[in-house]
């Protein structure tokens, strides 16, 4: 092999591994992204369920009931998953709050909220007395009458 | 070196580098791909989300449609598609808005009323209305739409005695069933005599039934499976059961009642010296009161008495035409005592009147009102209520009873001096004409036609037209009312009415009918009169009543309800029950502009604790 030929692979070898290297990089760190967002996503579905569940639970207690919702509330639910062989859990907290003669008729605005951390780290650094402070959060609202 | 071997050297030139290349050209299209579905999947979450809220904010809407209409049913302007401006804020929650579509098929004064198609394809039955909210998040395109139809449930009376509470039988209470249709009440029914049983009479409850050793009940003894405990029923039968003790599904028929929205509470006293009568007219009132030997006299129709209604050693007579039957609603107590009468005893016909009570009584902290009956007073009749206090005490009801919580009470049968409660068994099962308050019948997605709650009335999959609502009774209004329905052929009339003073009844039938005017009674203690809403569309000879008002201080004078003549086979009247501070009798006739002719009688007397 003469010395063009070998010169040439060399540099070949040593472009083709930098090129690999800064995409491989490049796409590590995408990925992370995604899934870092599909983790959020995740989250927030959960959250969106958990707080469609308890609506639908204060359209069945209905206007007469409704306050004993709001009176036990917050609640927290700890749900885990699996990441990477481990064991996550999550808390995501419940609010239900009830407001009412809203409009000014006999009626009572309902407002759920759920709120969470996306990473365990958040929630439980420190030793705030409210946990959620700062949370990521879905919010559904309606409005009650009464019978 | 041959050929080959200098085409496969020549081909190694910039291989790797075109490998790698093609391996990452992979990679990142792989990565774009996941990447891609990533945001996909995002968007999607977030629009599901979006979605979510705007569907919590539709129903919001609807419940905001439902409490409007509950105020008023002719809401938001009669019968009718409207589209209501908008979008508005969802109250308490200014990121939300909804905007209405409301057809109203409702219209309380007709007789009959033919389902119409709604925008969306379904059928709106006649007494219903149907309500289109679409709601969306401040900003978003995306909307979310629900369906719903709402109307007007009706009572069913299946039992002698159903109490949403405790039904309590002491005493020689006595609790049989009879068929008013066939004749008047004859007590077959001997608790000692097997062989008399009919079964034809239960007692029912969601909690429990007690039957003391003198009471006796021709029938079974019902209760929900919320009064019973391990299947096994809560009742406490020492009496006689000539049925079994059963646990059944719970009724649901707890209605709440509510007036017709033309029937507005107003100040209307009426109160009946003893020995008078009075003739009254479908309207609003606020009390009435029966003094001993007094007689009321009620045409048919509609009345509301938003608080008391007493009754003391008194006759009230109704109607004898149980398909025009009397119904009154009652908002705070019924009384009667010393032999009271009402609706003729065990002749009379149950059907004939309806007393449905609206809990106005708010005393006691929550709503209620009750039914109290004494001193062998007997009431023929159908009577429900949601918080509904009963009590019998050594009196008799014939008809039926719905009530929170049923008490009968005699205090022995050696004297015939026993309590009852006795069955019509012809009313079993028919939808009575009780109007509870506006509910939903059915909720629907718009998007995908799914049915989020109710039944499927009304939903697009049901492409069978309804049949019309038939009305059993076409007067709306106060004011005194004949001819009309029994005699107008050719056109209706109608006049006002009047306490402490008469009215005539203006009146134009071109056949000539007669219109008696308002008798009085004891006077009145109101200033107020009210006038009703008005009807009648094709009259060929309109009545010539049209409204005056005001208080009267002799009898004279009186209000006179507007009136309508309707130009086929009814004459609605309409028109306030009315005033007059204190009466002395007297009357004042009116003729029609067509030449009916009038034959008022005045009032007989009047009294002055107007």
């Amino acid at each position: 092999m003469d010395r063009r030929v070998r010169g040439y692979n060399l540099l070949e070898t040593i472009l083709a591994g930098v090129l690999f290297s800064i995409v491989s990089v490049g796409l590590i760190g995408l990925w992370t992204n995604y899934a870092r967002a599909m983790e959020k996503s995740r989250h927030r579905i959960v959250a969106s369920y958990l707080a469609e569940k308890v609506m639908e639970e204060c359209l069945a207690l209905g206007y007469d009931l409704v306050d004993g919702k709001a009176a036990n509330s917050p609640v927290v639910h700890e749900l885990t998953h699996k990441y990477r062989g481990q064991t996550i859990p999550t808390r995501y907290q419940v609010r239900v709050g009830v407001v009412p003669n809203v409009g000014g008729l006999d009626t009572k605005a309902v407002k759920v909220t759920v709120e969470w951390h996306d990473t365990t780290t958040q929630l439980n650094s420190g030793t705030s007395t409210s946990p959620f402070d700062g949370a990521r959060s879905v919010v559904l609202e309606t409005v009650l009458i009464p019978g | 070196m041959n050929i080959l071997s200098v085409v496969r050297k020549k081909s190694h030139k910039g291989a790797t580098l075109l490998v790698i290349m093609a391996l990452l050209s992979c990679l990142v299209m792989m990565a774009a791909s996941v990447g891609l579905n990533t945001v996909s999947n995002l968007n999607q979450a977030e629009e599901k989300f979006l979605m979510r809220r705007a569907r919590f904010a539709a129903l919001g809407g609807l419940q905001m449609a439902l409490s409007q209409l509950r105020e008023d049913s002719s809401w938001p302007g009669g019968t009718g598609l409207h589209e209501l401006p908008g979008p508005v804020d969802l109250p308490g929650s200014p990121n939300l808005e909804y905007r209405l579509r409301i057809l109203n098929n409702v219209d309380e004064g007709a007789a009959r009323i033919p389902a119409i198609m709604a925008p969306d394809g379904s059928w709106v039955p006649g007494m219903a209305v149907w309500v289109e909210a679409r709601a969306r998040i401040k900003g978003s395109e995306k909307e979310f739409g629900v369906v719903a139809l709402l109307s007007r449930r009706r009572p069913k009376f299946e039992h002698a005695a159903y109490g949403y509470g405790p039904v309590d039988l002491r005493g020689a209470t006595l609790v049989d069933g009879y068929d008013s249709s066939i004749g008047p009440y004859t007590s077959s029914f001997d608790p000692g005599d097997s062989t008399s049983y009919q079964r034809n009479a239960s007692v029912g409850s969601d909690q429990s039934i007690a039957i003391a050793g003198g009471a006796a009940v021709d029938g079974d003894a019902i209760v929900s499976p919320e009064g019973a405990s391990s299947g096994t029923p809560n009742i406490a039968a020492a009496g006689t059961l000539s049925g079994a003790e059963i646990v059944a599904e719970r009724s649901k028929m707890d209605l709440d009642f509510k007036p017709p929205s033309h029937l507005r509470p107003n100040m209307t006293d009426i109160s009946v010296p003893n020995g008078g009568t009075v003739n009254l007219t479908p309207g609003s009132y606020r009390n009435i009161e029966l003094h001993p030997g007094s007689v009321l006299n009620f045409a048919p129709g509609t009345y509301y008495v938003s608080a008391d209604f007493d009754i003391d050693g008194a006759v009230v007579n109704t109607t004898t035409d149980a398909s025009n039957p009397v119904i009154i609603y009652v908002g705070k107590s019924m009384n009667l005592r010393n032999g009271a009468q009402v609706n003729g005893g065990e002749s009379g016909t149950p059907r004939s009147l309806e007393l449905y009570f609206t809990d106005e009584d708010t005393s006691g902290g929550s709503p209620s009102s009750k039914l109290r009956m004494s001193g062998r007073s007997e009431l023929t009749g159908l009577a429900a209520g949601r918080f509904l206090e009963a009590t019998i005490d050594n009196s008799d009801l014939f008809g039926a009873l719905i009530a929170v919580g049923v008490i009968a009470d005699g205090p022995s049968s050696s004297d015939g001096s026993r309590s009852g409660i006795h069955f019509d068994t012809s009313v079993k099962g028919a939808a009575m004409n009780g109007m509870a308050t506006w509910q939903m019948t059915s909720v629907r997605d718009q998007h995908r036609g799914e049915l989020l709650s109710g039944t499927s009335g009304g939903g697009p999959e049901s492409p069978i037209k309804p049949p019309d609502y038939i009305a059993f009774e076409p007067t709306t209004g106060g004011g005194v009312t004949t001819g009309g329905a029994s005699t107008g052929s050719t056109g209706g009339d109608s006049g006002g009415s009047s306490l402490g003073g008469s009215t005539g009844g203006d009146s134009g039938g071109t056949s000539g009918t007669t219109a008696s005017g308002g008798d009085i009674g004891g006077g009145s203690t109101a200033s107020t009169d009210s006038s009703g809403g008005s009807s009648g569309s094709t009259s060929s000879s309109d009545s010539g009543g049209s409204s005056s008002s005001g208080s009267s201080s002799s009898g004279s004078s009186g209000t006179a309800g507007t009136t309508d003549g309707t130009g086929s086979s009814s004459g609605n009247s309409s028109g306030g029950g009315l005033t007059g501070s204190s009466g002395t009798g007297g009357s004042t006739g009116g003729r029609g502009a067509t030449g009916g002719v009038t034959t008022t009688t005045g009032g007989d007397e009047g009294s002055s604790n107007g």
